[in-house]
Parts: structure tokens; C-alpha cells; sequence
């Protein structure tokens, strides 16, 4: 009997593009966006970005050690989020949370402080401890927990039940299958998320100074804020460069253990 | 009894262990610097506590009409950003892809150039766009653009990189070459990749968005930083739990499309 080519499966694409498209339309439409003026706008760009003709490093001192105060606001708040993201994800993986109870609560708190972003976190605590890196600090790490914790707990929940079973069928207790079980199991999703956390933790500290949290942040705004262009120029090309020194450690580090 | 770490030889990998020294010792050397003084925090945690208490008051009932237009504002400049940022990472990341690029001489200098771009904070764009167009939700989306671009081609790259040989092999031996391959060789196999990146650009944009307010650059972050800075309470606390619920939902929602591509 002759079968023939299967028939051509249906394609839901242009249902799809049809609908993101009448939503940006809407959008745009909301947002009267329509009034902007695309040309005007490019040349008013390109006439504040010819404001920064020439970077002036007479204050560079300053600026490398407040940018290092800044890489040490990151440094601490991921590591402080590491430690406790490890502490709780055991609490937030399904199959291995002692009770249903204590897994929903574990997982919600850890979407809570991933949803509310650092900054808001730091406005709060800037309320608190006052102008300072501890608020940056803080900040940051509530943020990490959340989003290690909950990062953690879904590698947990992957690595299949093979791998601890042969670990209980040998007669270890809870803590032997989670450190000799689960954590090997997922040690290359902790580095992985680890040094992506740092990663923006160092671009999210640069940046809080402008909410007063510390950091390269407080000189820059300082600078834009004053129309002085040429240190504005300073600052940004020493955040760069650190931004672009730590992304380039951190892809080492991760190819040397992939 | 002993106990041994699954390797080979039994121990935690050496990078690892070197990893761990390394932070612990740093963590020491910037102690001082991060201002992890002991006596700050005992200051702090009661005033904290207290900000806590105020935040649980009685919400500002007539605020929670401009909450709404201010996160739908937020929402759809993160939707407009991630669709336009997509239409322009896919083609760039084609061309900077080792396998897809017409040439590695074009390959390099737009890899450099991303990284430069994702290097630089979405908020100090967004500062920038700020000062050069003025106030309001254009220069947000366009921060945005700017940092989604940067990562979604790096991401597609990635996933491009390490496509199986194998089909682009099987098409290329009946006759497919150059944009045929491409189009029916590499790129179907990094769709699924592909379109889980989407839906984590429109996650963490609608994040992003919620405070490029605090510069001006549109959306809800601005009445962040009002209530803020007149300590209106009763419009903190509705802001921080509408950041949860919008993020919640998202993700719910993000988690359930992707299921669906994989």
C-alpha cells in the first residue's frame, strides 16, 4: 500500500508573528511613541556623545580604589549569597525538601527576593544603614540568594533519582546522598551560576553608587550630573575595562572546569 | 570509614579547591574596603526592622491607579525592547557565529564589539540616553535595546557554535550550501536554544525596566524613587510586592513556553 509523504505539520509562526506584531503596535501606540522623532533624537545622541571628547585621568587614584571598593561590594555579596543560596536550596529542591510545606515556603521566599530587583533592595537598605557600600553589600546579596537559591534547587530536582538511590541503597542517611549525591552532581551548575552572579554583581555595584550605595557609581553620577564629560569619560573606561577584566577571568575559570 | 568526593582520585577538583582559598582570602583582603564592620550592622538591623514595620501599613488606595498605567508602561517597554533587540541579534549573531560567518575577520571585530556593549550597565545607557533625548520611556527601550542585543547575540553565537555536524554534513551532501545550509542545516537545531534566550531576554528586560525609572528612563521605577525619596510607605509596599507578582507571573509563564519549544 502505498503511504505517501505525511502530511506537512501545521505551522503556528505566522499566528505567532501576527500577534507580536499587533502587540507592539499597540504598544507603541500606548506609549505615543509614534510622536517621537527618530532623526532628531539620533542627532541629539550623537551631539551628547561628542560631549566626551577627551577622558581626564588626573583623578585616577580615586577612581581605582573606589572601583575596587566596588569588585569588593560584588565579591562579598555573591559570596554571602552563595553561601546561603548552598545553605537553602537543599529546602527548595522537590525531592529532596523534608516537607512539601517547608519546599513551597523555601521556594517562594527565593522567587521573592529574585523578582524584586537589587537596586529597590539597596534604596531600602540605603534607608537604614545610610549612604555606604554595607547597603550595596546587602543589596546584592538578597538578590543572589534569590536567584542562586532557586537556581540551585532546580539542578537538585534534575539530577536524576539513579544518583542518589545508589547512594541510599548503601545505607546513607540524608546528609551523605546531599553531599556525596547531589552536590557533585550539580558543582558545575553552582560555578557556572556563581560566576555569572559575580559577573553582574560587578556591573550591578558599579552602578548602585547612583542610588548612594558605594562604588564607582557615586564619582560618575557626580560627573554626569555636573556636566563634567572628560572624568565622566574617565570613569566609564575604567568600569570597562574592569568589566571586561572579570568577564575574561570568569570564562577562564569556566572553561578550565567545563 | 572513609568518604570520597565521586572523582577519580577522590578529592574536589583542584580548581575548585583553589577557587574556594582564593574568595576566602580575597573576602579577607576587602573586608575592610566593602564596609563589613560588625558594629554597623548592630546600628542598622533595628532601624531596618523599623523600616519593615512601617512598610506594613494600610496601602495607598488612590496610588494603585498610576501603579497599574506605570507597570503596563514597564511591561511594554520590555516587550518592545526584546522584539526589536531579537529582529537585530539574530542576524548579527549568524555573522558572528564560527560556523555560519561569511568570514572570521567580520566574526571577531563584532564580538569585541558586543562585549563592549554588554560591558557597559543597562543603567548608565539608560543615564545616557537620558541626557540626550530627555525624560521618558524612548531612551529606557532604547538602554534596553542596546544590552539585550549585546547578549542575545553572544548567547545565539553560543548556541550556534555547537550545533551537530552531522545534518549540516547530510544537507551539504545533496547539494546545499551557503545560505541553505545555514538556514536548514545550523539554524533549526539551535531554535529550541534560541527561543528559551527570547523568553529570558523578556524576563530579564520587564526586571530592567522596573528601574530605569530611577534615572527617568520610563516606566515604574520613577515612582519608586518618588516614594522613596517623600518616604511615602504606603506606596513602597504595593511597589515591591507588584515587582514580585508581575516577575512571578512572567516566570510562570516563560517556564510553561519553554517547555512547549523543548
Amino acid at each position: 500500500m502505498e503511504r505517501g509523504i505525511p502530511p506537512r505539520p501545521r505551522s503556528w509562526l505566522p499566528l505567532w508573528l501576527f500577534g507580536i506584531l499587533l502587540l507592539c503596535g499597540a504598544i507603541i501606540w500606548k506609549l505615543q511613541l509614534t510622536q517621537f522623532n527618530v532623526q532628531e533624537a539620533g542627532q541629539d545622541f550623537s551631539e551628547y556623545v561628542s560631549r566626551y571628547k577627551s577622558p581626564s585621568f588626573q583623578n585616577l587614584p580615586e577612581y581605582l580604589g573606589l572601583m575596587f571598593q566596588t569588585v569588593a561590594i560584588a565579591l562579598w555579596g555573591s559570596s554571602i549569597a552563595l553561601v546561603v543560596a548552598m545553605s537553602g536550596c537543599v529546602l527548595a529542591a522537590r525531592n529532596l525538601s523534608p516537607h512539601p510545606a517547608v519546599y513551597r515556603i523555601t521556594r517562594e521566599i527565593f522567587s521573592f527576593l529574585r523578582a524584586v530587583p537589587d537596586l529597590a533592595f539597596a534604596v531600602l537598605f540605603i534607608m537604614s544603614f545610610g549612604i555606604g557600600p554595607q547597603a550595596g553589600v546587602c543589596a546584592i546579596s538578597l538578590h543572589g540568594i534569590g536567584f542562586l537559591g532557586k537556581s540551585f534547587a532546580e539542578s537538585l530536582e534534575r539530577v536524576s533519582p539513579q544518583t542518589y538511590q545508589g547512594l541510599e541503597s548503601v545505607g546513607a542517611h540524608r546528609w551523605q546522598t546531599l553531599v556525596y549525591a547531589g552536590f557533585p552532581s550539580i558543582q558545575q551548575d553552582i560555578v557556572g551560576a556563581t560566576l555569572y552572579t559575580f559577573d553582574r554583581n560587578v556591573r550591578m555595584a558599579a552602578v548602585l553608587g547612583i542610588v548612594g550605595a558605594g562604588g564607582i557609581g557615586v564619582p560618575l553620577k557626580e560627573a554626569v550630573d555636573l556636566f563634567r564629560y572628560s572624568d565622566a569619560f574617565a570613569i566609564l573606561i575604567v568600569i570597562l575595562g574592569t568589566l571586561l577584566a572579570t568577564e575574561f577571568m570568569s570564562d577562564s575559570i569556566r572553561r578550565r572546569l567545563a | 570509614m572513609k568518604y570520597a568526593w565521586p572523582t577519580p582520585n577522590g578529592r574536589l577538583p583542584r580548581t575548585v579547591i583553589g577557587l574556594g582559598f582564593g574568595t576566602i582570602l580575597a573576602l579577607g583582603a576587602t573586608a575592610a574596603t566593602a564596609g563589613m564592620e560588625p558594629g554597623r550592622f548592630r546600628d542598622a538591623g533595628p532601624r531596618f526592622a523599623e523600616l519593615i514595620g512601617h512598610l506594613v501599613t494600610p496601602p495607598d488606595w488612590q496610588f494603585f491607579g498610576s501603579l497599574g498605567a506605570g507597570l503596563l508602561e514597564t511591561v511594554g517597554m520590555a516587550i518592545l525592547a526584546s522584539c526589536f533587540a531579537i529582529v537585530v541579534a539574530m542576524p548579527l549573531a549568524i555573522l558572528m557565529a564560527r560556523n555560519t560567518t561569511p568570514s572570521l575577520l567580520l566574526a571577531y571585530p563584532l564580538r569585541v564589539l558586543t562585549a563592549v556593549m554588554r560591558a557597559i550597565p543597562d543603567l548608565l545607557w539608560a543615564l545616557a540616553f537620558v541626557a540626550a533625548v530627555g525624560l521618558g520611556p524612548v531612551p529606557g527601550i532604547a538602554a534596553l535595546i542596546v544590552t539585550t542585543v549585546a547578549y542575545l547575540a553572544k548567547f545565539h553565537q553560543e548556541s550556534l557554535d555547537v550545533v551537530a555536524l552531522g545534518p549540516v554534513e547530510g544537507i551539504s551532501s545533496v547539494g546545499a550550501n551557503g545560505l541553505a545550509r545555514r538556514w536548514f542545516g545550523i539554524l533549526p537545531q539551535a531554535v529550541p536554544d534560541l527561543v528559551g534566550q527570547w523568553v529570558y531576554s523578556l524576563d530579564s528586560n520587564v526586571r530592567a525596566a522596573t528601574i530605569l525609572g530611577i534615572v527617568g528612563a520610563g516606566g515604574v521605577g520613577f515612582d519608586l524613587s518618588n516614594a522613596v525619596k517623600l518616604q511615602q510607605y504606603n506606596r513602597l509596599g504595593p511597589l515591591i510586592l507588584s515587582f514580585y507578582v508581575i516577575v512571578t507571573i512572567l516566570d510562570r509563564l516563560s517556564d510553561r513556553l519553554r517547555r512547549r519549544v523543548t
